[in-house]
This record gives C-alpha cells, structure tokens and sequence, in this order.
C-alpha cells in the first residue's frame, strides 16, 4: 500500500466517495490531511478513516453533525485503549512481586 | 462465505428492498470491525454481510442471483483495511488528549483493563465463566384512553413470547409518561436478573377534554343570551355534569375555573382544576323578532368594541 495520497488519488482509492463528500467531510474536520505545497496529502489512516466515514454517512445514513458525534467517540476510545496499553506494557515491565500485588489489588476490588 | 446473502442477512426471499436495508443496517451496527475495535469476529463476519449486501440492494444483480446467473461469490471484495488497524498507532493525528490527565483516575484504567482481559479470554463473552449481567431492557408503547389514564386502570399487553401480563395504569397518568415492569425485560446472562420492560404512555385523545399537567381543558359553548344575562347552565367534568353560574355580562374569552374538579394524582394530596373556556355561540336560526329588536337596539346605541383597536393600530 502507498504510503501517500493526492486528492485525486483519494476519490479513485475510496470508490464510493465523491469530491463534495471529501470537501465536506474536510471542511467538519472529520479527515484532517496534511497540508503541503502541491495540496493536501492523505496518509494510509486517512484512507481508512474515509472508508469508515463513507460507511456510517452512506449504511448508516448519519449527517455531518452525527458523523461528528460518532467519530469524536470513536477518537476518544482509541484514545483510551492506547493509554491501557501504555499501562498494561508499563505493568508487564515490573518486577513480578510488584505485578502480583497489583492483581491482588485489582481482585479485591 | 458459501452462505445465501439472504440468510447472512437473516432474511427470507421475499424481503423487500427496504427490509434488506433495514437488515443491513442493524448488522453494520453489530458487526462493523471500526466500531467493535475489540471483536475479532466482527471482521469477517462484516464482510459476509456487505458480501450478502452488494448483491441484493441493486434489483438488477438481486434478481439475477434469484435466477442463478450469478452465484453467492457476487462482487469480489476488495481488500480493505480498517480505521482500527491504524487507530492504535502511536502517531495517530486523530487522538484526542494525550498521557494521563491529572483528573483521571487512575483506578478506573485498572478496571478497564480487567475487564478487557476478561473479554480477550473467553470465546462467547456471554457465556464466559463468572460472567454476570442484567438482561437488556424492552421497550413498548401503549395507547390508553383519555379516561383510563385520568383514572387509572388496568390493561393486558402481550409480550413478544406470548406472555400475557396485566399493567397497572396509575390514575393520572401523563402522555408520555414511561411504566417500569420490574423483570419483564431480555433474560439477564450468566444467571443475571432479567431486564424490566418500559412501557411508553401514549394518550389517545379525548373529543371533549384536554389535559395539561394536572388540569383538564375543555371549552364550553354558552348561548349569546345567557352570556348577557347570566345563567345557570351544566357543564360536563371528568368526574360527571356540575352546575356551572356563568355570571351577568361575562367576557366572551373568560375562562372560569372549576376548582378541584381536574385531575387526582395518586399519592398526591391536591388536584388539579378544570378550566371552561366560554364559547358564545349565536343560534343558526335567527327569528324575525330578534332581528327586529336587533335593528333597533343598533340605532339607538354605538356601542364600538373596536375602537380602541382602531385607534391602537395607528400608533
């Protein structure tokens, strides 16, 4: 897979999308691009991201508004399995009395 | 694959377009992989469906698999990846809020990862060992009469498992108001308490009162005599007729106040009033002598209501 996308590219990748979906769904700042000299460029996550995006507007029939909602959840959850795992790599790195004491405490909760 | 698209959507051949939309739907919300991150099953199983959706949502191909033309393969799927596969990288632009924040507490990120632990484990989430949860609630609606929400009243409705059960209407019930059925909802999981049905209140509306909070409305035609005069006259209350003294030259828009005659609430102490609304009604049939005292009662006086209105308007 490439590792970037031109505007162009983008409307060919994701078949379903149109140029005015793009626009609009840049414009509510639900895909963010980087910007550079010769327009906006789109990463490998942006394309997924558009992909989802068409699925919740087009399956699902959700407005921009909606779309907002959803998407800012669905940003916040990863946010938060990211930091878990931050977490979890940070307890699988301590000494083993010190995991076991925290499973205790997490047992007896 | 190799399953019938209509079966992968759950479907009989006889559904109509707007069924397989709606099925679809439903299943993109239970089985879409970007918002299920931690269902491993979700992405094969979203494929299957969207596999089963490309070929019966267009009439065209629909009709042509019916006839055997094309076969359940349909359209190839094109590889695709998910928003989750890259969600969880580190340099995802999209994340909101970055390392701990000083209001989080840090002992909610513990239970989190408990109960994810406790996902990753099992296969069937549901009946996983020590899994325990409250079943699901059910919703239904209930149109009531008027009267029987202003009274209260017991009703049966009939559970989609064919249970009948008896619902205590309490008197003075609101439109839109919900009921609680304690353990009449989805059966809990793992040996859980099921859910409670809520049962929605709608009101069907009555031809002669209205209702607002505790009060009931209703307008009240006076003839154009009594309203000069004053009179006795009856008026209709949820609680049977009254007498009701319409006073000598009342307003035409007066509304007079029954008090305590509204609705009773249970375990409240006070009710509320019925409001009448006057209507002055003129009689359809008008006889010579009351046009001919008409006539002269109008040359003789000049009596304007307008005036003021006339006058205001220009201001």
């Amino acid at each position: 897979m490439k590792d970037y996308f031109s505007e162009d590219e983008v409307i060919i990748t994701v078949t379903r999308l149109t140029r005015n979906q793009l626009v609009r769904f840049m414009e509510f700042e639900l895909v963010k691009p980087q910007q550079a000299d010769v327009g906006f460029i789109f990463r490998p996550i942006d394309i997924a991201r558009l992909e989802l995006l068409c699925d919740l507007s087009q399956d699902l029939d959700l407005d921009e508004s909606a779309l907002g909602v959803v998407i800012s959840l669905l940003d916040q959850l990863h946010t938060a399995r990211n930091e878990l795992a931050i977490l979890s790599r940070a307890i699988e790195s301590l000494p083993s009395d010190l995991r076991s004491s925290i499973q205790i405490a997490l047992q007896t909760r | 694959m190799g399953n019938d698209p209509y079966e992968a959507l759950g479907l009989s051949k006889k559904a109509t377009a707007e069924d397989i939309k709606k099925a679809y739907r439903k299943l993109v919300r239970t089985s879409h992989p970007d918002l299920h991150p931690d269902d491993s099953g979700a992405e094969s199983r979203f494929k299957a469906i969207s596999a089963a959706y490309d070929i019966l949502k267009d009439p065209e191909t629909r009709a042509r698999f019916d006839a055997g033309e094309i076969d359940n393969m349909g359209i190839e799927q094109p590889q695709r990846q998910y928003y989750r596969d890259f969600a969880g990288a580190p340099d995802n632009a999209y994340q909101q809020g970055r390392g701990f924040g000083s209001d989080a507490d840090p002992a909610d990120f513990f239970a989190e990862i408990l109960r994810n632990r406790g996902r990753a484990s099992g296969g069937d989430r549901f009946s996983e060992q020590g899994f325990v949860a409250t079943g699901g609630h059910t919703r239904y609606t209930l149109v009531v009469p008027f009267m029987d929400a202003v009274r209260g009243a017991e009703t049966y409705i009939t559970l989609p498992d064919g249970q009948n059960i008896m619902v205590k209407i309490p008197q003075g019930t609101e439109d839109g108001q919900t009921l609680r059925l304690r353990g009449k909802g989805a059966p809990g999981y793992g040996g859980g308490a099921a859910g409670d049905a809520l049962i929605t209140i709608s009101l069907r509306a009555h031809p002669v009162f209205r209702r607002e909070g505790d009060d009931i409305l209703m307008t009240l035609p006076i003839t154009f005599d009594e309203a000069i005069l004053g009179g006795k006259v009856t008026a209709p209350t949820i609680d049977g007729p009254v007498g009701l003294t319409i006073p000598q030259g009342v307003k035409a828009d007066r509304v007079m106040r029954l008090r305590g005659r509204g609705v009773t609430r249970a375990g409240r102490k006070t009710s509320g009033d019925q409001l009448v609304a006057l209507k002055i009604v003129v009689p359809s049939d008008i006889d010579d002598s009351l046009r001919d005292f008409l006539t002269e009662w109008r040359k003789s006086h000049n009596f304007d209501p307008r005036a003021d209105l006339l006058k205001d308007a220009e201001t």
